[in-house]
């Protein structure tokens, strides 16, 4: 039988606690050394677009098929219970408002963050490997300018986009469920829908896939950056990526949710 | 000559293991110094202090009379414009051709135009006959090829010091003399500091002005290649003839007791 000893125990966590303010310090630096570097982004358009493609045009099919299958399913679970008390028309508020403020920028992130997120953590943790970013680095150029800036700068330009059309579809994706199970036409629940939707409910979603945005590409790019070892080392830069992402995600969500509570 | 590249007491733990144990070395302006050791030994580790990838726990280390361990981000960034590095895998970053490879450092960092730096990267494609590849992606050119690119890229800006990691290793003894070829003409035609890390001692023969032999952390001796061809140090006689006993193995069995 393995015993562990206290003190060890309490190093480990000490040692946990360390590892994750060097991460989130880490992250900061890399960020505010990124957006330094912005003045220049047009020197790197080309780099961008390509980036914008790989994350933004390339996403979209998941994007899509996940929010049409969560305007359904929340389409489905309220309209289900609305249909008992007769006020199944109000599936159309339900899915717009729930689309809009939450599920569409939530859903997006996620798939962002598994796609994008996971895809730039592992790539750059090869190129880290493959002493590629070392080689950068005696080049004297920056991996934050080279690297990041074009894979952040890409990610929050799409992000909005892909919110918006995740949006429409999970919107789109409610109605059909209205219309064939429900029992609710197009022209109610739209009508319902654009009742219930307010320009601030846009503008929380946007500001949210932004921030998440930011959130994905620089701790994807970080965790790439400090990859260590060799292919397991990608691994788990990859699979922190995901973790990092999601969690960053559902709290920056709720305290976006909180403060848009504050606007009139 | 003065020496450029000065290591004093240079100490350095990676994780449970003290890579370098007090290294002391001088490399001379001009001069190909190569460093030989067995795999694992800390002789990339030695490298990358030089170009500031990583720093001495103690000891200093001094690049053309710049203390490395204490500079800052613009002070390291003069010092390595001076430098070129040839890395191991070659490091040539994967989605660019080999003339972008090459034309990147002039590009990023400014001051050419786009005919100069096209002028500056076909001469330097010749220089390590590549020019044909010049439009060819990492993928789809040869270890040896991508040793040769990469070197192009070391090159381009005109260095003063070329480091060198194992430029032979995983390449076919042909390509190997090839490299071994190039680097010193390279080094005939350019006259820069060169230092190699490498443990193929046919080419360590040929291209050092002096070879230093590193083992358990230290450099234990520095001489010609005719010196260390006929030295009675047991270590390096044991690494040069590439025997399997001897305390280079008593020392490897010894750590996997321990």
């Amino acid at each position: 039988m393995i015993i562990i000893r206290p003190e060890e125990q309490v190093g480990t966590i000490g040692r946990r606690i360390l590892s994750l303010i060097h991460g989130a310090g880490y992250n900061m630096l890399l960020l505010f050394r990124t957006l330094s570097y912005v003045g220049g982004i047009f020197l790197r358009s080309r780099e961008v677009l390509r980036q914008m493609y790989v994350t933004g045009v390339l996403s979209l099919p998941l994007t899509m098929l996940v929010a049409l299958f969560t305007g359904m399913v929340l389409a489905l679970q309220t309209g289900m219970e609305l249909l008992r008390w007769g006020i199944q028309a109000e599936i159309g508020t339900i899915v717009t408002a729930s689309m809009s403020r939450e599920m569409g920028p939530i859903w997006t992130g996620i798939v962002l963050a598994a796609r994008v997120g996971s895809g730039m953590a592992a790539e750059l943790g090869t190129m880290k490997v493959s002493e590629e970013i070392d080689a950068l680095e005696v080049m004297s150029i920056d991996p934050a300018r080279y690297l990041v800036l074009p894979r952040l700068v890409a990610l929050v330009l799409v992000a909005p986009i892909l919110t918006i059309y995740s949006d429409l579809i999970g919107i789109v994706g409610g109605a059909i469920v209205g219309q064939c199970q429900i029992g609710v036409s197009y022209d109610q629940y739209f009508q319902k829908g654009m009742d219930a939707l307010r320009v601030l409910d846009i503008y929380s979603g946007l500001v949210k896939s932004i921030v998440f945005a930011t959130t994905i590409a620089i701790v994807g790019c970080s965790q790439g950056l400090r990859t260590t070892g060799g292919a397991e080392g990608v691994g788990n830069a990859t699979r922190n990526t995901v973790v990092i992402s999601l969690i960053l995600i559902i709290v920056f969500n709720y305290f976006i949710t909180s403060l848009t509570r504050w606007i009139p | 000559m003065d020496t450029v590249i000065e290591f004093t007491n240079v100490r350095k733990r990676l994780g449970q293991r003290q890579v370098l144990d007090g290294i002391d070395l001088r490399v001379r302006r001009g001069e190909t110094m190569v460093i030989i050791g067995r795999s694992g030994i800390g002789k990339s580790v030695t490298l990358k202090h030089i170009v500031g990838l990583m720093r001495p726990d103690t000891g200093q280390v001094i690049v053309d009379g710049i203390d490395v361990g204490d500079a800052n981000h613009d002070t390291l960034l003069r010092l390595r414009s001076k430098m070129g590095v040839l890395f191991q895998s070659g490091a040539l970053i994967h989605w660019l051709t080999v003339a972008d490879n090459v034309a990147l450092p002039l590009r990023e960092l400014g001051g050419y135009t786009e005919k100069q730096v096209e002028a500056i990267v076909q001469e330097k494609l010749d220089l390590v006959d590549m020019r044909a590849s010049a439009q060819l992606t990492p993928d789809m050119i040869s270890g040896g090829m991508q040793k040769r690119a990469a070197l192009a890229r070391a090159i381009v800006r005109d260095p003063e010091i070329i480091l060198y990691d194992e430029p032979t290793a995983g390449l076919d003894p042909v390509l190997a003399n090839i490299t071994t070829e190039l680097i010193t003409g390279i080094q005939k035609r350019l006259g820069v500091t060169s230092l190699v890390v490498t443990h193929d001692m046919q080419s360590a023969y040929v291209m050092a002005d002096r070879i230093a032999m590193l083992h358990a952390g230290r450099v234990i001796q520095v001489g010609t290649s005719e010196e260390i061809r006929n030295s009675t140090d047991v270590a390096v006689r044991q690494f040069i003839e590439g025997r399997t006993t001897g305390p280079l193995t008593d020392e490897m069995e010894a750590a996997w007791k321990k």
